[in-house]
């Protein structure tokens, strides 16, 4: 199906896996991209991985203006799962009959998030799915159960390859996944803090892509838990007391009255989790 | 009818533009201009897509300078008999035969096959290309003003794309891919008219009415459901879901269709029940479980609405009445305006090589090779009107309920594969949920019966690669966002001149792929006319007329049926199974 640029992925990800040995900092802070990591890589796979330290002039930090991981392997997949987060909400307030509510969270996967994936789909000769993404969409602002049911229905297995072909670069995967939960939770984390003004939440919407984000996320620690209990139990232990505390903060698809966990508090649950989640 | 139409090949070889191969041009071509890794020379759609590289000197064949209409029709009658539509450019020369048939090719025979040797040798055709005009899309034809006369220009179109299939070059030599893409293009080249019935011509008011009708919940019986809410503009005219339900929530027996293209169609509905659109409106709001009430109620219910009144004046100003025969005149005018608009694939048609990427080229070339979906999937709106068991399990005798033939049990119409991208689910079950799944279907063959189609392709062994290049090419049918009715000026244009073709004097008619030739005889009264079934699949011969109800039964290949007429008078026959397929015979 999917043909797969291995030299690429496989490029990026021997510096990725190089600096995840680093102890104490994460992939990303060592991991060399330039301007354009995935394209930079593609067009140079046969270069030595890059020290690890590169100079802002070749690239630097000074691509991540969306704050993303450097590893393009762990970037896609968490884009990818960025979009699955849009969807599981929207479809919980589908389910409640809000469908209005529920709208934004089918549109800004392709307004928000497809344009980023597109260049790596393509350049995988993975099937794209933003028309799916749009039918989707459709469905559901014609407020048609059944339809949205059979768009997604359409879209899933799309969803599934994309995410089957990034996984055959991860090696083992379970160090990948958890860190992709790790990077989601950032953003979830992020969208929380949007959320809130004064104490209170005035952006539902901001609130919710935040739990579609985390609900994500905790699938993807149950996903990678199995495989990483030898590795680090204590680690493990801890990701996953600190996500269930995390988790606290969005009790339901609607914003409660009032924050349970207020930002800050909820930013350093996420960065322990992240700390921990380097050591796999 | 061969020695009558030898003129043709060289008319459709005229449709394809010679082609210089540069020599420099290789297939170097990168989309971005970088030499990506991970492209390889078969998967790749960055790697390859050396068409527009490639330079190319379009220029008018010989063949076609030569042809004029009274050289080039066959015997004098199909193409050159033919009035040309007011303000239709001719330019006197034979291209103009070879615009008006690739306009309305409908199809193209299976049996041409892709070369696996075969090098991409250069660019296709141009913008400046013969037939097409300045903007690269296909110059105006007739506007013939009936659906009959449009079947008629398609079959037309048809025949002459058969026989290019069968031919070779000018040198002598199979055509080439270049060629064979260029003549398989033609086949598919986008109409510039809308059939319409001559007691039924569209107006704008006409047009506004039907649409507002169509939306309008107050035709059902619980006030809560219009035509709208199951064809859902928002989802590409479907409702999206398997199976739709109306005023009684039970689910309905049958897959909503899409309404895209339907002005093209024949007969209406999954099992072709309807003749026209005018007929079909009346089918879903009478429906028990549909919209369970009657037009003649909803016109009642509209008669009573100020603004439905003056709507209706002004749609129908000599009878301005609310009646269910405007009703269903105002909304059939609104649904002939709902043609897909063009995707990709019609540029590329037009002339913009660039527009498909090399796998999707392939899998144009599976498509119509390979897989053999062109037997039923033919012509601008991948349809050919037909009705074929395809091996789907199911219990629904479709088509065969309709005409009572065994061989059309479990037989519906072939669907539209424009806008497939939004029109999930598939087949007249929704049982296929992704086009995957439709292919895979196809693959395995289905449900062996003795009612399952000749066309059904048998025994086909995609690759991974092939089936992926199918899809690709599959995609290219599909607007990149959400559809919206075509916005091309013809596409609302009232029905131009009427065209028709003379008789022709024979007491014998063939049905050879899917056509009766010739189209229009003349018979003595008294006489009898053979029809003879000298194709590889079930026909039929259907005449409904007040004077005369005929209906052959199913013939099979090599099976004739005799015809004696009871009164002189023109008769229409069509074919049942394939009702594109229609016959006109003078009887004098």
């Amino acid at each position: 199906m999917a043909r797969l640029s291995s030299k690429i992925w496989i490029g990026i990800g021997a510096v990725s896996i190089a600096a995840a040995g680093l102890p104490g900092k994460s992939a990303a802070q060592h991991a060399h991209t330039d301007k354009n990591a995935a394209p930079a890589a593609a067009e140079a796979p046969t270069k030595a991985a890059p020290d690890a330290t590169n100079t802002p002039s070749e690239g630097g930090e000074s691509y991540l203006t969306d704050g993303g991981p450097k590893d393009t392997r762990i970037r896609f997949y968490r884009d990818v799962e960025l979009v699955r987060g849009h969807l599981v909400v929207g479809r919980e307030l589908v389910a409640l009959g809000q469908w209005d509510e529920a709208l934004p969270h089918f549109l800004h996967p392709t307004e928000e998030l497809y344009d980023g994936l597109e260049k790596y789909i393509k350049l995988h000769n993975l099937q794209p799915f933003k028309r799916e993404l749009l039918a989707l969409a459709q469905a559901v602002k014609a407020q048609k159960q059944g339809a949205a049911d059979q768009a997604y229905k359409v879209l899933e297995p799309k969803l599934d390859a994309a995410i089957a072909a990034v996984k055959k670069f991860m090696s083992p995967p379970a160090g990948y996944i958890i860190k992709t939960a790790a990077e989601l939770l950032k953003v979830a984390q992020s969208e929380y803090a949007t959320s809130i003004e004064n104490g209170r939440f005035v952006k539902p919407v901001e609130y919710q892509d935040g739990r579609g984000f985390m609900q994500r996320a905790e699938a993807l620690i149950a996903q990678s838990a199995p495989l990483l209990k030898a590795k680090d139990p204590s680690a493990l232990a801890r990701v996953e007391q600190k996500f269930a505390e995390a988790k606290k903060a969005w009790p339901g698809p609607t914003p409660p009255d009032a924050p349970i966990i207020q930002p800050g508090a909820l930013s350093a649950l996420v960065s322990d989790i992240e700390l921990h989640v380097s050591r796999f | 009818m061969r020695a009558r139409l030898h003129g043709l090949p060289a008319v459709i070889l005229g449709l394809v533009p010679r082609i210089q191969p540069s020599a420099s041009a290789g297939p170097s071509g990168r989309l971005d201009g970088r030499d990506k890794p991970g492209h390889d020379k078969t998967g790749g759609r960055p790697r390859l897509l050396p068409l527009h590289l490639l330079s190319r000197k379009p220029r008018e064949s010989a063949a076609i300078r030569d042809l004029s209409p009274s050289k080039s029709a066959p015997s004098g009658k199909e193409p050159g008999s033919r009035s040309a539509r007011p303000g239709t450019q001719n330019d006197g020369t034979g291209t103009s035969i070879a615009r008006r048939l690739s306009t309305v090719i409908l199809g193209l025979v299976p049996r041409i096959q892709p070369s696996a040797s075969a090098e991409l040798s250069g660019t296709l055709d141009g913008r400046d290309k013969p037939g097409h005009d300045t903007k690269g899309l296909p110059r105006r034809w007739i506007a013939p003003a009936s659906l009959g006369t449009f079947i008629l220009a398609a079959t037309l179109g048809f025949l002459g794309a058969v026989i290019l299939a069968g031919t070779t070059g000018a040198n002598g030599q199979k055509p080439d891919r270049a060629q064979r893409l260029a003549a398989l293009k033609a086949a598919f080249a986008r109409p510039d008219f809308v059939p319409h019935p001559k007691d039924n011509p569209p107006t704008p008011e006409k047009i506004a009415l039907g649409k507002r009708i169509f939306e309008a919940p107050q035709l059902s019986a619980n006030g809560r459901i219009s035509c709208a809410s199951c064809h859902d503009a928002k989802l590409s005219f479907t409702d999206g879901e398997s199976l739709g339900k109306g005023v009684t929530g039970k689910r309905l027996g049958r897959h909503t269709p899409t309404l895209w293209n339907t002005a093209f169609s024949p007969l209406q509905f999954w099992d072709g029940r309807a003749t026209s659109l005018e007929d079909q409106a009346k089918f879903p709001v009478a429906h028990p479980d549909e919209m369970g009430a009657s037009l003649e109620i909803g016109a009642e219910k509209l008669s009573k609405i100020e603004s439905y009144r003056t709507a209706f004046a002004q749609a129908f100003p000599k009878v301005p009445a609310i009646t269910a025969k405007t009703m269903a005149q105002a909304i059939a005018a609104y649904e002939r305006t709902l043609i897909s608009p063009p995707t990709r694939f019609d540029k590329w048609v037009a002339g913009d090589a660039a527009a498909l990427t090399e796998a999707e080229v392939r899998g144009f070339e599976i498509f119509t090779g390979k897989a053999r979906c062109i037997a039923c999937h033919t012509g601008s709106a991948f349809t050919d009107h037909g009705f074929y068991d395809i091996g789907l399990p199911t219990d629904d005798e479709g088509r065969g309920k309709i005409i009572g033939l065994a061989s059309t049990r479990f037989a519906f119409k072939t669907p539209t594969l424009r806008e497939l991208a939004w029109t999930a689910p598939y087949m007249h079950d929704g049982s296929k949920a992704t086009l995957e799944d439709v292919i895979r279907h196809y693959e395995g063959g289905g449900v062996r019966r003795p009612s399952v189609s000749q066309d059904m392709p048998r025994n086909i062994d995609l690759s991974d690669q092939e089936r992926a290049d199918l899809l690709a090419f599959l995609d290219t049918l599909s607007s990149e966002q959400p559809p919206q009715p075509s916005a091309e000026p013809w596409v609302t244009a009232s029905a131009g001149a009427t065209a028709s073709l003379p008789a022709t004097v024979v007491n014998t008619v063939r049905q050879a792929e899917k056509k009766f030739a010739p189209l229009h005889v003349a018979i003595g009264l008294g006489e009898t006319l053979t029809v003879l079934n000298d194709d590889t699949r079930t026909h039929n011969v259907r005449i409904f007329d007040p004077r005369f109800d005929f209906n052959s039964g199913a013939q099979e290949p090599n099976q004739s049926v005799t015809i004696r007429f009871p009164e002189a008078g023109t008769y229409d026959a069509f074919c049942g199974i394939h009702p594109t397929m229609r016959l006109t015979i003078d009887v004098k």
